[in-house]
């Protein structure tokens, strides 16, 4: 159609370019001729400016009007009218006036019928039968061509574009708008406008959705008026605030709607009042349908694109949150290594103030011990007193080992030496030191339930200090009547020690917390007697680094009874299945 | 019998040398290694009590000395350390030392394990 456009101008053009080219060729003939002629060269001017603005009809009359004029200037040149048409040069220039009137003329009229569309001028302007069926046939051809490119596209600028390009050819309007909802926002925004922009219709801009919501127009109707005046509207909302102010006496305009949303509007408006034929208003009956559809799917794949969009913007915000995640996690495993260090910069630090204290604290004992034997500079009292120096000494260093085996302990530092070894010689020795220490415990202690060995896989020392603490545990806390009834023997698989005592016992509220560090019983008899709270917390760490376990059953005025069970060694197994 | 006591404590030291000489043992003092090796050749001591924590040349170091010198190989080592982890005694153990007794002793253990450290000290070296 580009071509058409093109063909339209050209044919015009042609016709003032030749037209020129005959007033030259005329002038230049006059000059070379005698001197009356002249003027009848330069009387092509009129001639040829009359042909080129009024087609055939100027041709004639040019010509006319030429021809009296060169004969009334030689009669008054004194040449003679008649010898101006017959003699010298005077017919031939006549001849040729009128031979390039009548040929400008024609090709005037040969643009004009081929190509009627010039210039808004040919809007509404009844041309007879023969333009009217070209105009016809050529808002059809630009119909058409609108069809094959706006089917083409999904993009909504390109569908705005093209529908701009095809009616400006079609209609040359002197206002023309195109507004299309935004997908994100629903807005309407104008898309393309023609001079349009001072009424809020400047391409880019938002339009008012209330104008547009209280338009009463149908989806993809058209609407046309011609030559109302504002006094004579009774809906004064849509062409009232657009139409009259922008100076339109006529407009087509065309609401699209997609449900209930209005997605686009089409204005189309002229300054004169009697626009608009009615094959104008079918081409764009006949666009609007093919426009509506063109948007549908352009908002379609827009809106697709737009949910891609926010897809791959909501993947950036995961992928995001899984940064912040693992950022997270890598702070954690930090701090994790951080408390991993701190403990084990506390269990070191645990160890060497245990070593600085045990230093000092092995000299105390040391001359409390040889004060306590000294028989011969030093009375019963003085002995007693350095003893009594001695066993708090002592004590503070058994506390400063459990400290540092509890330290150990919770920085995954506990250590073992496990040997294989016969515990109840463990046990046994145990009783013996105890006995060696209070005599009196020797009444107390009923042992008769120890057998004679089991040999079981572990560190005799840690062990030691297991059945020390349970032991010395039932003596402190039962009275001195009290029988405590030691037993040692194995069962299947299992090597089992316990320890029954007929004292305070345990309320089950302190029994569940009874094996954590440091716990102490509020019960006031108890507290009565010393301690730190570690020690069953310590046993029951070293019985379960054996793979063994310590239990405790209690009633309260009645005593408590507790069992250590421990796995047998595998040698004695295999002695046992052979 | 006489006694090397390696102790960086005087009051250690002091409280050793105490408790030995009433058990008649003849004592001599060094407060950390690197005099160990002079005391050694010209005492020629029956049995070493050694710490193992010290400044300048430590237990450890010192224990490894003697062991691979032939002229004091022989000599009992008893270990005495506030150092009271089972890795310690272990590896004591595995270097040669006959004994480890991790302060605070009582004067009565310790005499009664150098006594049974010199009774043993054949026995010991044949097996190591």
């Amino acid at each position: 159609m580009i071509r058409n456009l093109d063909e339209a101008d050209f044919v015009p053009r042609l016709g003032l370019t030749a037209g020129t080219f005959a007033m030259w060729a005329a002038v230049f003939m006059s000059f070379v001729e005698i001197a009356p002629v002249t003027f009848s060269g330069l009387l092509a001017v009129p001639v040829v400016l009359a042909a080129v603005l009024f087609g055939v009809r100027g041709a004639v009359v040019g010509s006319a009007i030429g021809i009296v004029l060169i004969s009334v200037l030689s009669v008054i040149s004194g040449a003679g009218s008649i010898a101006v048409l017959t003699e010298g040069s005077g017919p031939i220039n006549v001849v040729v006036l009128v031979s390039l009137a009548t040929m400008v003329g024609y090709g005037r009229r040969f643009s004009k019928s081929e190509s009627p569309v010039e210039s808004g001028s040919t809007v509404g302007v009844k041309t007879g039968e023969t333009d009217s069926n070209a105009r016809r046939a050529q808002l059809n051809n630009i119909a058409g061509d609108f069809i094959d490119s706006v089917h083409d596209t999904l993009v909504i600028e390109e569908v705005s574009r093209c529908v701009t390009t095809h009616v400006t050819r079609a209609l040359k309007p002197d206002f023309f708008a195109i507004s299309v909802a935004d997908v994100v926002n629903r807005r309407i925004k104008v898309k393309q406008s023609i001079g349009l922009h001072l009424l809020g219709f400047g391409v880019g801009e938002y339009r008012s959705v209330s104008a547009t919501l209280e338009d009463p127009m149908s989806d993809g109707e058209i609407e046309v008026w011609r030559g109302r005046k504002y006094s004579d509207l009774t809906d004064r909302s849509l062409f009232a605030a657009t139409a009259i102010p922008a100076g339109m006496d006529s407009a087509m305009t065309a609401n699209f709607r997609q449900g209930d949303d209005l997605i686009a509007q089409l204005w189309i408006g002229s300054s004169k009042t009697d626009s608009f034929t009615p094959d104008e208003v079918e081409f764009v009956e006949k666009i609007s349908h093919h426009l509506e559809s063109a948007l549908v799917n352009a908002r379609n794949a827009e809106s697709v694109k737009e949910l891609q969009r926010q897809l791959v913007g909501q993947n950036e915000i995961l992928a995001n949150m899984q940064d912040g995640i693992e950022y997270n996690e890598g702070e954690l495993r930090l701090d994790h290594e951080e408390l991993v260090e701190l403990s084990e910069s506390k269990t070191q630090f645990m160890s060497e103030v245990a070593h600085e204290i045990k230093t000092p604290l092995s000299v105390m004992i040391g001359y409390a011990d040889l004060l306590r034997f000294d028989t011969e500079n030093l009375g019963n009292d003085q002995r007693e007193y350095a003893e009594s120096i001695e066993k708090s000494a002592r004590q503070l260093a058994v506390l400063i080992d459990d400290l540092s085996d509890i330290s150990n302990i919770e920085s995954g530092h506990f250590s073992m030496s496990k040997t294989e070894h016969d515990v109840v010689s463990v046990v046994s020795s145990v009783i013996d030191g105890l006995v060696v220490f209070n005599p009196l415990n020797s009444e107390r202690l009923d042992a008769t339930g120890v057998m004679a060995s089991q040999f079981i896989d572990g560190d005799p020392a840690r062990l030691s200090q297991v059945f020390t603490n349970l032991i010395t545990n039932a003596l402190k806390y039962s009275s001195t009547e009290h029988k405590i009834v030691i037993t040692a023997m194995a069962t299947d698989q299992k090597f089992e020690f316990s320890v029954k005592d007929s004292g305070l016992g345990i309320s089950d509220a302190d029994l569940e917390r009874l094996f954590t560090p440091y716990f102490r019983s509020s019960n006031p008899d108890a507290l009565e007697r010393e301690g730190t709270g570690l020690g069953l917390f310590l046993s029951r760490s070293i019985v379960e680094a054996h793979g063994g376990t310590l239990t405790v059953s209690s009633t309260v005025g009645l005593g408590s009874t507790f069992s250590v069970n421990l796995p047998v060694a595998e040698m004695n197994l295999n002695a046992r299945a052979a | 019998m006489r006694i090397l006591v390696v102790d960086d404590h005087p009051d250690i030291r002091m409280l050793l040398v105490s408790i030995l000489q009433r058990a008649d043992y003849e004592v001599i003092e060094a407060a950390d290694g690197t005099t160990v090796e002079t005391w050694v050749a010209d005492t020629h001591p029956d049995l070493i009590i050694l710490d193992l924590t010290m400044p300048g040349m430590d237990g450890w170091e010192t224990l490894e000395q003697l062991k691979s010198d032939p002229t004091s190989q022989d000599i009992p080592v008893i270990i005495s350390s506030a150092l009271s982890e089972h890795e310690d005694l272990a590896k004591a153990r595995d270097m040669g030392a006959i004994d480890y007794i991790p302060k605070p002793w009582s004067s009565e253990d310790l005499l009664e394990r150098i006594r049974w450290a010199i009774t043993n000290r054949a026995k010991h070296k044949k097996s190591a």
